[in-house]
């Protein structure tokens, strides 16, 4: 480690700092939530009554009669009553009407708190049957096990949302979008945990502790939605320098204030329009957002994935909270289970900030809103039918859910044929490409052709060979950008990125899709290879035969023969029977591999006959020679082999290959006593060969040079006309 | 060179083969064998310095004793003659344990000179057989790793040049070798595909649970 690069802190130590913090906030919350004096009733407001209920009662108080009302509070018998109201039990604060009314209530807190916190008080209740009866009663402490399942959802809510935001922003702490997120996470549990408290308060806090966490409920909304709009300033690309991401917080840090010190107009416009225009700053932001970053699939999908959340989340949180109060045919539910909902958004966020498994969230991105359009349109229809018909709730929901149903899975199924399947190309449709390729005789074209096919299914910026990539089975990488295809058959792996011309990110229906394609052409290769193997086994057996029935009357013939003509004659003949089997093993061969065995094949004759050899040719030479197109030139180097070491004598021989473009041209001289070339009198083998040579369009010519020396050429042209 | 061991199924054949070994060697002892039988049967009865051994015989195949020579009698120079020259039959033969094949169609004159040189450490790999090697040792199966049957570098450069068709005695002079080295590397490239040839054949045949 050297001394200039600061060590970087694990990042698990930030967690178990956001950990401890988040466990501090939930104990401070739990001990605040429990110091107040407890009666043991679970209360509830009875709007219609203008009274407070009792839902069950337990410890101090357990002589209250479930189902009561209970109607008021003495500190003792000589003092006034307090009178209770259903509005003491209020949640949330901030829906009053009026600072004045929020002022008034927290004044009856604390008479209420005042009175609870006596030794003793008197509950005035009245009993279903009508009767009123009077408890003495003495407030203990509140235990844990009291508090309603609502705080400690909340407090979940809290920690987990904190430490979601904390886990991305330690994962990526230089980035500012990170940052943003990160400051989300901390104002969490400044919202949550106070509303925690006070939503389930018994009856009643002190004035000022409930003035205090309401405040501190506001700054910590007010801070979240400032980062979040901070948030879309930096993400996915920053709009502005960083110094400008203090503008939000600043802004609505004084908004809130005018809230705080009761300046604001009325409390709606303190609290909910604040966080509506934050709400409303990020979409803008996102929008922005979304504009600059065509052409840019990853950010586009992160965006995607970012919006949605919060379109998913917020309108999740509408449809349940407008379902309870104009439909009715949902229990009402209580606002502080309605941070669930901002989890669900927080968890987006994360997701899309970390850019996890980008390339499938589309998919999910439309099934969601598929199913928040369902829901939304079965509710609206809902709406519309009773405020409009005056239709009664039960049959107009039914209708609704008959209706939606019939038209939501056709429409689904349209929307997801047009956008979500794209007309790509059918497995079946690529069957004939496939079989083509695997056909192929050489490799190169195999690859292009592979190629080919690729660049129209998936039309990808870039192409290339990935030999690097041994998988077995195709690989999304790079967070979606590219996908790595398997090796099949000859053809190497390939590297793909930004499919459709960078329109879209690669899917897993992508990789499914071309495993199969891989499977095919796989398929294609070892059924062609059966095919080759069963021409090959039967080439061979001919093979066999002729060697083992003609070959071994030759070998009687070389070594019964009587004369050296005859011998030379068979073993000629046995040669030739060689060259051509070993033609019916119809490979091509790199001319590099024949320019070897002819090297090999004149070395050992011009050794045996005491003649040196001077051997020259291409090097490195390339390409390829059909076997036929090997073995004509091969007769014809041994023929005039032949010729030079039985006629002339020679002591040097030279023998030269040189391509001239697809030109193989072949001499061969030697140094001997030769007669001139002009007055040979052309014997078997050389009009043999001329003949041979004729067919594949090839030029023999023989010359005597300066110097004594005689020199047989030819000239072959290597077109593929030549291959069959 | 104190006996040798003939194997063919044509009479002529043997009659040429003793002709050649006697212009090599002089009057050299031979045992001779007309099929598989007879030849197992042979090696079984003493030992030899050289077998000259044809692929296609009337009861089996040659390469049955190739192998069991290559197992019993390791210090024997065993030597396909055949009529074969397709790298196929000839590879073949060298997994089983051959150190080089002659063409019995050649004049004997020529047999004598390639005997020669095997007896001299010599042995002959056509470019076609190197190229078979090259490819052979090119793609690591489990089994050489484990057997130390992987080729030298060594063995690798006198393979390449014999492979583009450079005598023995030129692939010294490029190497800085005498051509009796060359001839050393040839014969361990030859006894490396024997080893890693019966690895393989054990490898697969626990893998298929045979043994």
């Amino acid at each position: 480690m050297t001394p200039q690069s600061p060590v970087p802190r694990p990042p698990s130590l930030w967690l178990f700092a956001a950990l401890a913090f988040n466990l501090t906030a939930a104990a401070l919350a739990i001990a605040l939530a429990t110091h107040a004096p407890w009666l043991g009733l679970r209360l509830v407001p009875l709007e219609d009554k203008a009274a407070v209920g009792v839902e069950a009662s337990q410890g101090p108080a357990a002589a209250v009669a479930p189902g009561a009302l209970l109607l008021s509070l003495r500190a003792g018998p000589a003092e006034g009553p307090v009178v209770l109201q259903a509005e003491d039990l209020i949640e949330e604060p901030d829906v009053m009407a009026s600072y004045a009314q929020i002022g008034a209530f927290f004044t009856r807190q604390q008479r209420i708190t005042e009175v609870l916190a006596q030794p003793q008080v008197l509950l005035q209740w009245q009993a279903t049957n009508g009767t009123v009866h009077e408890t003495l009663v003495e407030p203990g402490t509140r235990p844990l096990s009291a508090l309603p399942p609502l705080f400690w959802f909340q407090l979940v809510v809290s920690v987990t949302g904190c430490l979601i935001a904390c886990w991305v922003w330690v994962l990526r702490p230089q980035d500012w979008g990170g940052r943003m997120f990160g400051i989300t996470g901390l104002s969490f549990p400044l919202f949550a945990m106070p509303a925690a408290i006070y939503s389930a308060r018994e009856l009643a806090l002190p004035g000022d502790l409930f003035f205090a966490l309401n405040a501190v409920n506001h700054w910590g909304a007010a801070m979240f939605g400032a980062a979040l709009t901070a948030l879309f300033m930096a993400h996915p690309r920053p709009l502005t320098r960083p110094a400008h991401l203090a503008w939000p917080f600043a802004i609505f840090s004084l908004w809130w204030l005018t809230d705080v010190l009761r300046v604001a107009p009325t409390p709606a416009v303190g609290a909910q329009w604040l966080v509506m225009t934050e709400m409303a700053l990020a979409m803008a932001f996102a929008t922005v957002q979304w504009r600059r970053s065509r052409g840019d699939p990853l950010h586009r999908a992160s965006l995607r994935w970012l919006i949605l959340s919060m379109l998913v989340g917020s309108g999740l949180f509408i449809l349940i909270i407008a379902t309870t109060a104009a439909l009715g045919w949902l229990p009402p539910m209580p606002q502080g289970y309605a941070f669930g909902f901002f989890l669900f958004i927080y968890i987006g966020i994360a997701l899309g900030l970390r850019r996890y498994r980008l390339f499938e969230l589309d998919e999910w991105a439309f099934r969601m809103l598929m199913w928040i359009g369902g829901a939304l349109a079965v509710v609206g229809l809902d709406a519309l039918l009773i405020l409009a018909l005056d239709w009664s709730a039960g049959p107009a929901l039914g209708l609704s859910l008959w209706i939606c149903g019939a038209l939501y899975f056709p429409a689904r199924q349209w929307l997801w044929q047009r956008l979500a399947h794209r007309p790509g190309m059918q497995l079946n449709e690529l069957m004939p490409d496939v079989v083509h390729i695997a056909f192929q005789p050489s490799r190169h074209v195999q690859e292009e052709l592979w190629k080919d096919l690729l660049r129209r299914i998936y039309e990808p910026l870039h192409l290339e060979p990935c030999p690097a990539f041994t998988g077995m089975r195709a690989q999304i990488a790079e967070g979606g950008l590219a996908l790595q295809v398997p090796a099949s058959g000859a053809i190497a792996a390939h590297h793909l990125s930004y499919p459709a011309r960078g329109q879209r990110l690669f899917s897993m229906k992508d990789a499914t899709f071309v495993n199969a394609l891989c499977q095919l052409m796989n398929q294609a290769e070892s059924s062609r290879d059966a095919h080759e193997r069963g021409a090959r086994d039967e080439r061979k057996r001919i093979a066999r035969d002729m060697h083992d029935d003609v070959g071994a009357r030759l070998l009687m013939l070389i070594h019964r023969a009587q004369s050296p003509e005859l011998t030379e004659l068979a073993r000629a003949a046995m040669n030739d029977l060689r060259t051509a089997l070993n033609v019916m093993d119809a490979h091509a061969i790199a001319l590099a591999d024949a320019l070897a065995d002819w090297r090999a094949e004149a070395t050992a004759r011009c050794d045996a006959a005491g003649v040196a050899l001077a051997w020259t040719a291409p090097q490195p030479a390339s390409g390829q020679l059909a076997s036929r197109q090997k073995s004509v030139i091969e007769r014809a180097l041994r023929e005039s082999l032949t010729n030079a070491l039985k006629h002339a004598q020679p002591r040097r021989i030279e023998i030269d290959v040189e391509l001239d473009g697809d030109v193989l041209a072949l001499s061969v001289r030697n140094d001997g006593t030769a007669p001139d070339p002009a007055q040979w009198a052309e014997g078997r083998g050389l009009r043999g060969m001329r003949h041979r040579l004729d067919e594949y369009g090839a030029v023999l010519h023989a010359a005597a040079l300066p110097g004594g020396w005689t020199e047989l050429s030819l000239r072959l042209p290597l077109t593929p006309e030549t291959m069959l | 060179m104190n006996h040798i061991l003939l194997v063919d199924d044509l009479s002529d054949a043997l009659a040429m083969l003793q002709d050649a070994i006697e212009a090599a060697f002089g009057p050299v002892p031979c045992t001779l064998a007309r099929g598989v039988g007879e030849a197992l049967a042979a090696l079984e009865a003493r030992d030899y310095d050289l077998a000259l051994v044809d692929l296609a015989l009337g009861d089996g195949s040659g390469l049955e004793v190739i192998a069991r020579m290559a197992q019993r009698q390791p210090q024997c120079a065993v030597v396909v003659a055949s009529i074969h020259d397709d790298d196929d039959h000839l590879f073949q033969a060298l997994q089983a344990g051959a150190q080089g094949y002659l063409l019995k169609d050649h004049p004997t004159a020529w047999l004598a000179l390639q005997l020669q040189g095997i007896a001299q450490g010599q042995p002959p790999l056509s470019p076609a057989i190197a190229r078979r090697l090259l490819r052979h040792f090119h793609q690591p199966p489990a089994a050489q790793a484990s057997t130390g049957a992987e080729l030298s570098a060594r063995e690798r450069d006198v393979l390449g040049l014999l492979a583009q068709g450079v005598r023995i005695a030129d692939i010294g002079v490029a190497l800085g070798i005498s051509r009796h080295t060359v001839g050393d590397h040839v014969k361990n490239i030859y006894r490396k595909l024997n080893i890693s040839s019966r690895a393989e054949a054990a490898l697969q045949a626990r893998s298929l649970g045979l043994i």
